[in-house]
């Protein structure tokens, strides 16, 4: 494997991770756009956890995980109080002020940022994104994923139907916060230096354009999206002046042509009755 | 006198000052068959929304089974015994109509069984169950299909399979009938027979008197809010209340 192979797949494995957290609260029908603000806790909290406290890989990754995942169940209660539009807002504004406490931290070294001692080869990223993935499909087959999507279409209706629709909810927010915090670890762990620059609104944005053009009724969705988006810039780096542009135009194409994604029910259907000759329920 | 399933006591609804529930008290037995009837807008479907928890009375109080519901949460009624339909359909969009059904099963399992992966595992019960359901019904056909694009018949069917999935004792249903032609309304019957067979109550609301006619054994008659008919089917077309009701509107 190449550096330049290896570098590109260890970013599409981070990525990958990263659109099933904010997937999973997507799938209820929370939109996050504080995605950067959870990776960045993860982050940092890896950074410091190895460094510091000198917690081995594995340890460091857990907890880079529970932290995500505990400051998110503290948030989602005043967050899950808001709906829509708001709620995009509302998760927009904590990854700004989790960027505005890490620059004015001198213990998380502020805006210079924190080199990371220990790292990480490109395979344990790879490991755990598959595993992610395989979790993600997982989750989304059970009847806790089935609640989850009844949530997101109408959630009315599924608390008449027994399900406790703010647990899944706050469930499924802990758990986003919980795995972009993982993928925040993996990229400390991995890049050895963390800065709040990186953990900009771009990364919000990005993370959720992969999810909702990927598609948020399966679990092929963030996968799909991820990957493209991922790839294809990389792919497109010949004419590099018209990349963004070229890559803009197919975006806007995509929520044209596919306004609910590229993978949806439907077409999941038509290509399961191709192959099986029967439709996957 | 035979036992009483649910019972609604002086129950009071108003929104922004319109009285939408006057005082209605009622009583369904078990294992009726029971109807409740009414021009458009005379509160039927209020009176279910207060039954199931969307709504709170502001007076009144809601008997299930000798339990005291008025003040229980809505999400656990169904596992006391008590579900419903809709009367503008609202399945879930994303969902295959298998899926809906087993939504309906929801209440059912334990957090063990709800961890389950439905899509890996062979089969499971509730899985098997969901399908022979929707074979009786006639609509396993659709089953893989999400619900959008499917014709308002078979929703209106879907919605009725999702209510009983859930095993309850009393299955409530707002106007099951509305937008079926004869020979599916003739199905509905007779499904909804069969269900009343294996021992669950029926409360359902429907404007198309020859199904109600055919089906229920009791009927009660609302009218701006209020109940003015009690009884049978028979002595409905001797009341003096209720013919003027009908004939008062256009219905
Ligand atoms: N949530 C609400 N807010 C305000 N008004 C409401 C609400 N729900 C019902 N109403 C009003 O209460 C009255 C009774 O409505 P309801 O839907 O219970 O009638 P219905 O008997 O079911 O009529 P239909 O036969 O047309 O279904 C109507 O005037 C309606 O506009
Ligand atoms: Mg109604």
């Amino acid at each position: 494997m190449t550096g330049y192979m290896s570098g590109v797949l260890a970013i599409l494995g981070i990525n990958i991770i990263f659109a099933y957290s904010i997937y999973i609260t997507a799938a209820t029908g929370q939109l996050n756009l504080g995605g950067a603000g959870f990776q960045a806790i993860g982050a940092y909290a890896s950074a410091i956890l190895s460094n510091e406290m000198g917690f081995p890989i594995g340890l460091t990754l857990i907890f880079a995980s529970i932290f995500g995942g505990l400051i998110s169940f503290l948030i989602a209660f005043p967050i899950l109080r808001t709906k829509g539009v708001y709620m995009v807002l509302a998760t927009f504004a904590i990854a700004e002020i989790v960027a505005g406490v890490i620059l004015n931290s001198d213990y998380l070294g502020g805006p210079t940022g924190i080199v990371v001692n220990d790292y990480i080869e490109t395979e344990l990223i790879l490991i755990v994104a598959v595993t992610v993935v395989l979790f993600g499909f997982y989750l989304m087959s059970t009847r806790i994923g089935l609640a989850m999507r009844a949530v997101h279409d109408d959630d009315a209706v599924a608390n008449l139907m027994g399900v406790n629709t703010r647990a899944i909810q706050i469930g499924a927010f802990t758990l986003g916060g919980a795995i972009a915090g993982l993928s925040g670890g993996l990229y400390a762990l991995y890049f050895g230096f963390v800065e709040a620059q990186y953990f900009n609104a771009n990364i919000s944005i990005f993370v959720l354009l992969f999810v909702l053009i990927g598609g948020t009724q399966t679990a092929w969705g963030p996968l799909i999206g991820a990957s493209f988006f991922t790839l294809i810039p990389e792919a497109l780096r010949i004419g590099d002046d018209w990349r963004f542009f070229i890559f803009g135009i197919i975006i806007v194409g995509m929520m044209i042509v596919r306004p609910e994604g590229i993978v949806t029910r439907d077409a999941l259907d038509r290509v399961w009755f191709k192959i099986l000759g029967k439709t996957n329920v | 006198m035979s036992d009483t399933i649910l019972k609604i006591s002086n129950v009071s609804k108003s929104f922004g000052g319109v009285k939408v529930l006057e005082n209605v008290t009622f009583e369904v037995e078990k294992g009726n068959r029971h109807a409740l009837i009414g021009p458009n807008g005379a509160g039927k479907t209020t009176l279910f929304n207060v039954i199931s928890g969307i709504h709170e009375p502001d007076e009144g109080r809601v008997f299930f089974e000798e339990n005291d519901l008025t003040q229980f949460p809505s999400r656990k009624r169904i596992e006391k015994g008590l579900s419903r339909s809709f009367q503008n359909i609202r399945l879930m969009p994303h969902l295959s109509v298998l899926e809906n059904v087993m939504l309906g099963q929801y209440s059912r399992f334990g957090i063990a069984d709800l961890l389950k992966p439905l899509n890996f595992s062979i089969e499971s019960t509730g899985k098997i169950e969901a399908t022979e359901t929707l074979k009786r019904f006639r609509i396993d056909l659709y089953e893989g299909r999400t619900v959008s694009s499917l014709p308002y018949g078979v929703r209106k069917k879907i919605e009725v399979v999702r209510a009983l999935m859930a095993k309850p004792r009393l299955l409530m249903l707002d106007e099951p009938a509305a937008g079926l032609n004869t020979e599916e309304t003739d199905e509905l019957r007779k499904f909804l027979n069969e269900v009343s067979d294996s021992g669950i109550t029926l409360l359902l609301v429907d404007h198309d008197m020859p199904f109600v006619n055919s089906l229920c054994q009791q009927v009660s008659v609302m009218n701006f809010g209020q109940l003015i008919y009690n009884g049978n089917v028979p002595g409905l077309r001797k009341d003096k209340k209720v013919l003027d009701a009908y004939l008062g509107s256009d219905d």
